[in-house]
């Protein structure tokens, strides 16, 4: 064995004689120890009886009383947990056939600097460690989940909305395809000029779609209605809403359009009406719209 | 005289021997005999480590029992009884320690061993051939500094690995290495001034 070889083993006697030789270099230790090392055997027997002298050092204390009795009463009543034999460290080896052990080749020092279990206090603090490190994860996953249904939820509303609005182009589209449509334009009035409104119909199948701009968001407690008007009778064509997003516009199906060409109709307007519309006009104007026969 | 105090020594180790033979045979008077004679010395060390009455007293128990119920490895070519018996007992109450959620710091840990060994009772060991000890130990213990005091009973009482110490008293792994060499280097010499000339 060569010199530096035997001043490694030599230095692992020290964490070996104190159990704090990691598993692996132990068992590498206990196989170079079969081999019937002299030295190392020697070494850690001296080590042994020295450090057996430590405790001389300490005040000596007599077990409490009754201490020896219990542990003869245990031992005649044999009512005790076998204990597991625990070899000791200077335990003479059964010399086996030589196998040249292969330490790490890390220094002797990185070698016991790697031992795996660290002190209990040491310990102690991992877990709290842990335990606080494990409980901010939980609560920031927490907020991330939270944040992450919040957002689910706006984009399913997202999601409605478009869908509604996709709809609603459809059908214009549906109407602009027809083989024959009628327009009438509306036009803001004086409480508010700048709005505009569009009435686009198939007369042949007497569907028709409403399309709105630049009219004010309704006030709460109030919707848009919008009237047909004919032969000096106004008919509701449905209640609507918008809002100030896209300029206030939007588009509508015409609800109760059973007018065919443009002659059987007077005009369109829409005026503000109390949530959920009136059997007649009450409130202001905001658009108006009249055939051009008219 | 040297040859009068080697003779003691072997003398006292075959009754030892003897006592742990027959301990084996579950003759309980032997039990109580070798608990009398060492468990004075036994008890504290493991009541150093492990700071639990009760938890001491288990080790002792467990320590005793091993040898009752000849689970014991101990054979007299594997040296005195008297050091099995610390070594066996040390490791026990090592194991009980590391079990045990002690939750205390670094900082209590120093704080702890900021002080050296009690002072014991000089010359008052049941055991003839360890008589005389208490005193060339803490003369031994005197010869080094605090600190390599402190880094053998972290390394001992505590079961600290040398990387561990070295970290718990902020220093080089080499400096505690070549602290701990010392120590022990001093034990040493004590040991073989004990059954040296044999």
């Amino acid at each position: 064995m060569k010199q530096e070889q035997r001043d490694t083993y030599l230095e692992l006697c020290i964490p070996y004689i104190l159990g704090r030789l990691n598993p692996g270099n132990k068992k590498q230790f206990e196989v170079h120890l079969r081999t019937g090392c002299k030295e190392c055997t020697k070494e850690l027997a001296e080590l042994q009886n020295s450090l057996a002298l430590l405790p001389l050092a300490l005040k000596q204390q007599a077990p409490p009383s009754g201490a020896k009795e219990r542990l003869i009463t245990k031992a005649v009543s044999g009512k005790f947990e076998q204990p597991r034999p625990e070899k000791s460290r200077v335990e003479k080896l059964r010399p086996e056939r030589a196998t040249r052990p292969q330490l790490s080749r890390r220094a002797p020092e990185q070698i016991e600097a790697h031992t795996a279990t660290a002190p209990p206090a040491q310990r102690s603090w991992y877990g709290y460690a842990a335990a606080v490190a494990a409980f901010f994860i939980i609560l920031a996953f927490g907020l991330y989940m939270n944040d992450l249904i919040k957002t689910i939820g706006k984009q399913n509303t997202q999601i409605v909305a478009l869908q509604d609005e996709l709809q609603r182009r459809g059908e214009v589209l549906k109407i602009l395809q027809s083989q024959r449509i009628e327009i009438v334009f509306m036009n803001g009035l004086e409480t508010n000029p700048a709005g505009y409104g569009k009435i686009i119909w198939d007369p042949i199948k007497k569907t028709a779609i409403f399309q709105v701009a630049n009219l004010p968001a309704v006030p709460q407690g109030k919707d848009y209605q919008l009237w047909i008007i004919k032969n000096k009778m106004s008919i509701s064509g449905g209640v609507f809403s918008v809002t100030s997003e896209k300029g206030g516009e939007s588009y509508f199906k015409v609800m109760n359009l059973d007018v065919g060409e443009k002659k059987d109709f007077d005009a369109f307007t829409v005026t503000l009406e109390p949530k959920g519309g009136a059997p007649q006009p009450t409130g202001v104007m905001y658009l108006l719209g009249a055939t051009a026969t008219n | 005289m040297l040859l009068a105090v080697v003779a003691q020594q072997i003398e006292q180790n075959q009754q030892d021997a003897d006592l742990v033979k027959r301990i084996q045979q579950q003759d309980k008077k032997a039990l109580s005999q070798l608990y009398d004679l060492y468990s004075p010395i036994l008890y504290p060390l493991a009541l150093r480590i492990v700071s639990s009455q009760e938890e001491a007293e288990d080790v002792l128990q467990e320590v005793f029992l091993q040898i009752w119920s000849k689970v014991s490895t101990y054979t007299l070519d594997r040296g005195s009884v008297y050091s099995w018996l610390v070594a066996t007992s040390r490791n026990k109450a090592i194991g009980r320690l590391r079990s045990i959620n002690y939750n205390r710091t670094v900082k209590e840990v120093e704080e702890t061993h900021s002080g050296s060994h009690e002072e014991a009772d000089s010359n008052s060991h049941p055991v003839l051939a360890l008589k005389g000890y208490t005193e060339t130990i803490r003369e031994a213990l005197r010869g080094l500094s605090k600190l390599e005091v402190k880094i053998l009973e972290l390394s001992y009482y505590k079961g600290y690995s040398q990387s561990e110490i070295a970290r718990v008293l902020k220093m080089p792994l080499g400096t505690v290495k070549m602290k701990m060499r010392k120590g022990i280097q001093r034990l040493r010499q004590v040991a073989q001034r004990r059954v040296g000339a044999a």
